[in-house]
Formats: C-alpha cells, sequence, structure tokens
C-alpha cells in the first residue's frame, strides 16, 4: 500500500494524540491521589472519628471514580515513563509513611509528636502531584 | 549514434525516506514509541489495531534493523513486553521526519 506523505504525517499526530490522551489521563489519576492523600491521612489520623469517616468514604469515592473512568483505547496497555514510574514509587512511600510513623509512635507510646505526622500527611501527596503536573504539562 | 544517457540523479527528497519507516505499520509503531518513551506490547495494539501476528512480525523487522528494543518482564505471573526505540531508531525516525517536512513543504 503506497503511504502518501500527508498520509504518515496524518498517522503520526493521530498516535502522538493517542499517547497525549493517556499521558493525560496517567496525569490526572496521579494529581487527585496525590491531592486526595494529605487530607486523608489528615482526617484519619488527626482528626475526630467524624472526620475519619468522612475521609474514608471520600477515598472510596474517589476509587469508584478512577474504576469508573471511560474506558479507551490502549487503555488495556500501557506506557511507560522511568522518572514518572520513579516518582511514583517514591508517591507510595510517602504515602504510606504517615501511616507507618504514626502507628509506630503509637506503639512507643509517644504522644507528643503530633507534628511530625501532621508534617508528613502534608508531604505525603508531593511526588504524585509533582509527577501529574508534569504529566499533564507535558501532554498539552 | 546518441552517447549513453549517464545515470539520473535523484533529487526529490521522497528518495531519501527510509523504506524501512514508511510503511503503514512500521511507521505507526515508531511515531507511538518516538512519542512514549516505553510501551508495552498490548498499548502498540490497541493504538496501531492490528493483530498479534502482524505487530510481531513489523517489530522483529525493525529490531533487526536495530531501531527497536525489547524487553520482556514479569509483573507476578503475567509477562509484559516493552518496547522502546534505540538512539539508532530515534535517530532514524528524526531524520524520516525531517524528509516529510521537507515533502510537504513545512519546517520541521
Amino acid at each position: 500500500m503506497e503511504l502518501s506523505a500527508g498520509a504518515a504525517l496524518d498517522e503520526v499526530r493521530r498516535v502522538e494524540e493517542e499517547v497525549r490522551k493517556t499521558r493525560r489521563s496517567y496525569g490526572a489519576v496521579l494529581l487527585a491521589l496525590g491531592l486526595a492523600s494529605g487530607p486523608y491521612w489528615g482526617a484519619m489520623l488527626l482528626g475526630p472519628d467524624w472526620a475519619g469517616y468522612v475521609a474514608g468514604a471520600g477515598w472510596i469515592a474517589l476509587l469508584i471514580w478512577l474504576l469508573a473512568r471511560p474506558r479507551r483505547s490502549g487503555l488495556g496497555g500501557r506506557i511507560n515513563t522511568p522518572w514518572v514510574s520513579r516518582l511514583a514509587l517514591l508517591g507510595g512511600v510517602t504515602f504510606l509513611a504517615p501511616m507507618v510513623v504514626a502507628t509506630g509512635l503509637k506503639i512507643a507510646g509517644v504522644e507528643s509528636a503530633n507534628w511530625l505526622v501532621a508534617s508528613l500527611c502534608l508531604v505525603s501527596g508531593l511526588p504524585m502531584i509533582y509527577a501529574g503536573w508534569r504529566l499533564r504539562r507535558a501532554s498539552r | 549514434m546518441s552517447a549513453a544517457r549517464p545515470p539520473q540523479e535523484h533529487t526529490h527528497p521522497r528518495h531519501d525516506l527510509d523504506d524501512l519507516i514508511h510503511a503503514p505499520v512500521r511507521l505507526s509503531i515508531m511515531a507511538t514509541l518516538a512519542a512514549a518513551e516505553q510501551a508495552d506490547f498490548r498499548f502498540l495494539k490497541e493504538t496501531i489495531e492490528v493483530s498479534d501476528s502482524l505487530l510481531s512480525k513489523h517489530l522483529l523487522a525493525l529490531e533487526e534493523a536495530g531501531y527497536v528494543n525489547a524487553t520482556k518482564a514479569f509483573e507476578g505471573k503475567r509477562p509484559r513486553t516493552w518496547l522502546s526505540l534505540t538512539d539508532e531508531g530515534r535517530a532514524a525516525f528524526t531524520r524520516y521526519m525531517d524528509v516529510l517536512h521537507q515533502i510537504i513543504g513545512k519546517p520541521s
């Protein structure tokens, strides 16, 4: 099949747009998780009981949103950008850090270190926020 | 009796198009991998909309030319093949795009 230069350029643009859409979509997921993680851990670990229930319900709603997002071509497969993978891995560590530290402090009987847990809550989502923001900016 | 004509020189930029890339499926593979640093086999298949066997055949041609690198990894028990452009492949695709833009008459 003869491929004209115009058709070739059109195809290049089409697949670039597919990759951009996938990146934007992944960036939105990372941004949502990153923005939600600080308030979630803050409410769960430092807030009153009712705040914990609201945070739990909010997290479940977020997961439902992530699962219910429209599927599109390519979604079954994956693309990978090494720096995003490294940031997402770091994001996993910082996400769990408030819970691990708060549990450790509780076991050790230290009750005066809420500032440490609060600080970890603040930074828990930063790697994912940064990765999501950069992905979306690069996909414009 | 007329003298034999010298071989005609090709000046049109289309003669500079890399034939290995300038084919529908292989072009789509190269363009996808140029835009995404790494893509798995399934992403390529769904984006390009071809069968497993056809995609494998063209990937093999690009691998043999040194344009594409394939890495197999296991995620749990599931095998996943990651594909990316080699430096040579990226350079070839950049040259190819330059030629395309010359043909179309637009600056790259």
